[in-house]
């Protein structure tokens, strides 16, 4: 694989560009935030999206983090949050080599179709639904058969799988995506500001409503009750959802521990 | 002054925008940081110059901040460092009214013009003299005629005016600058959130080195001391250059130029 030409990069040859692809209600606004408080990170929510509404301009995924690259001149580490498919990782390993990096974040199943629901009212329930049976934005389903468990971590292939609920209430996993996407802090990102210190202040200091998982941060009361939620739907909800949740997803998400045994 | 709708926004109603207006050589790339810390503010980095190079043109001020609020939807204040222009100041509060603030930041000509030298070692001391003169980035030196000390605070006009040298060592400073920014939290930014805590958190846990002005401010920055490393040509064409109209807004906000 080529590796990242330092010369590409105008401002800072060591810089560290990641993704995080997730889907619809998955905590990608508070995620963003998260990351942005760090100093030495730019993030940005699905901006190419922005972009293309805003100036009209489509851009490929190269030329989208090019830009990603020079907005975030100040920073040490850019990138997005749900604006990335997974087939398109592939051109940003091709362009960044190991100075890039990607990570899924998912949600239980039931929560997220029970917050698609609200969000639209129409339609909500099956845009919900072809998102969990897609589980990651734009993700093959083929690709949850490769699902595992190594040393602590789920992966889908190298790339690791964070909960939604875990990471908007544990500090641990927070601290783990941060490592993660930062290299461990050992390439470009200053280890004398500490990432996790630094975005850990903020996080304390978020009010609670932002903090989508739990109301206190480390409380082991559950605001997202999947078996509560199913229960408000309609019959013909719980009976639609049976006939039509993918097999492959939902092997996928009860082997990343969601309990699926009411449905 | 037309007031800002919240119409205008299709994310956050009651958004904030700001800019700090400044020049080269005078922290922005630290205030960028510090400014970003804080998890309800998106700020850029002059992103509208990046944004001509990628795209091949220029945005325009009021499209420029129409995907500043955009690019930063999930925040309640957005903002540019050192990409604005004096000129363009009316247009934005004439967008945004009262949800627009903006501030000056500025620096000791001497010192500043000695790190332009050492950045562009061919031609750094006329271009550091250019800025000087002008001391905001394309502003008019005759606005610097209208300088008011006002309850203790430097105005031009009614926008305030910030010392590089201040505002990267003394809290009590970058508390100041935030609260103007932020309208003193009394509009949407949340007070709660703990604007100047959280963001003081990432100052007191930077690197002294990425603070240009921290630990020994005044001896890193000794205008005098730099102004002696300078050639006699160097002296004498500054004497000669320096605006006398930029000398006294300079010495109005306290800066010691005897030396020259």
């Amino acid at each position: 694989m080529p590796r990242y030409n330092p010369s590409n990069s105008l401002h800072n040859p060591e810089k560290l560009f990641f993704a995080v692809l997730t889907g619809g209600r998955t905590a990608s606004h508070w995620l963003t935030q998260m990351l942005s408080a760090h100093p030495k990170i730019f993030a940005l929510q699905n901006g190419r999206n922005q972009l293309k509404r805003h100036l009209g301009k489509a851009m490929g995924i190269t030329e989208y983090y090019d830009l990603l690259d020079h907005l975030g001149t100040s920073f040490d580490m850019a990138g997005d949050v749900h604006g990335v498919s997974l087939a398109e990782t592939s051109h940003l390993k091709n362009k960044y080599g190991s100075n890039f990096r990607y990570a899924f974040m998912t949600r239980d199943p039931i929560t997220r179709i029970t917050s698609m629901k609200y969000m639209y009212p129409q339609e909500g329930f099956q845009r919900g639904l072809d998102m969990v049976n897609h589980v990651a934005q734009g993700t093959p389903l083929e690709m949850w058969d490769r699902v595992r468990y190594v040393n602590g971590t789920w992966l889908v292939g190298e790339a690791p799988i964070y909960k939604m609920e875990e990471i908007t209430s544990e500090w641990s996993a927070v601290d783990s995506l941060l490592r993660y996407l930062a290299h461990n802090y050992s390439e470009g990102v200053n280890e004398a500001v500490s990432l996790a210190e630094t975005v850990g202040g903020a996080f304390n200091k978020q009010r609670s409503s932002l903090r989508p998982g739990t109301n206190k941060f480390g409380s082991d009361r559950k605001i997202y009750s999947a078996e509560e939620d199913f229960e408000k739907w309609t019959g013909d909800e719980r009976l639609y959802f049976r006939r039509h949740l993918n097999p492959s997803a939902r092997r996928a998400y009860e082997l990343m521990g969601y309990d699926l045994s009411f449905v | 002054m037309t007031k800002y709708k919240p119409t205008d926004s299709l994310h956050a109603p009651h958004k904030l925008f700001f800019a700090v207006l400044t020049s080269g050589r005078t922290a922005s790339h630290w205030l960028t940081q510090m400014l970003s810390a804080h998890p309800q503010i998106f700020t850029l980095q002059h992103g509208r110059n990046q944004l001509k190079k990628h795209l091949g043109q220029d945005v325009g001020i009021i499209k420029y901040y129409d995907l500043l609020g955009h690019l930063g939807n999930s925040f309640d204040m957005v903002g540019d460092v050192h990409g604005i222009r004096f000129r363009e100041l009316g247009e934005l509060k004439k967008r945004y009214g009262s949800s627009f603030k903006c501030a000056f930041m500025t620096r000791n000509p001497i010192t500043r013009l000695t790190s332009v030298k050492h950045m562009y070692p061919s031609d750094g001391f006329r271009r550091g003299l250019t800025i000087v003169n002008c001391i905001v980035n394309g502003a008019d030196a005759h606005m610097w005629e209208q300088i008011n000390f006002v309850n203790g605070t430097w105005l031009v006009g009614e926008d305030p005016i910030y010392k590089m040298e201040e505002l990267t060592s003394e809290w009590a400073v970058v508390d100041s600058l935030l609260r103007y920014l932020s309208h003193d939290y009394s509009k949407c930014v949340k007070e709660s959130h703990g604007l100047l805590e959280t963001v003081g958190d990432t100052f007191n846990n930077q690197r002294s080195s990425k603070r240009p002005g921290a630990g020994s401010a005044a001896k890193i920055y000794s205008a005098e001391e730099d102004f002696k490393t300078w050639t006699a040509d160097e002296r004498k064409e500054f004497r000669q250059g320096f605006s006398p109209q930029a000398r006294k807004a300079y010495e109005l906000m306290g800066y010691d130029l005897s030396f020259i």
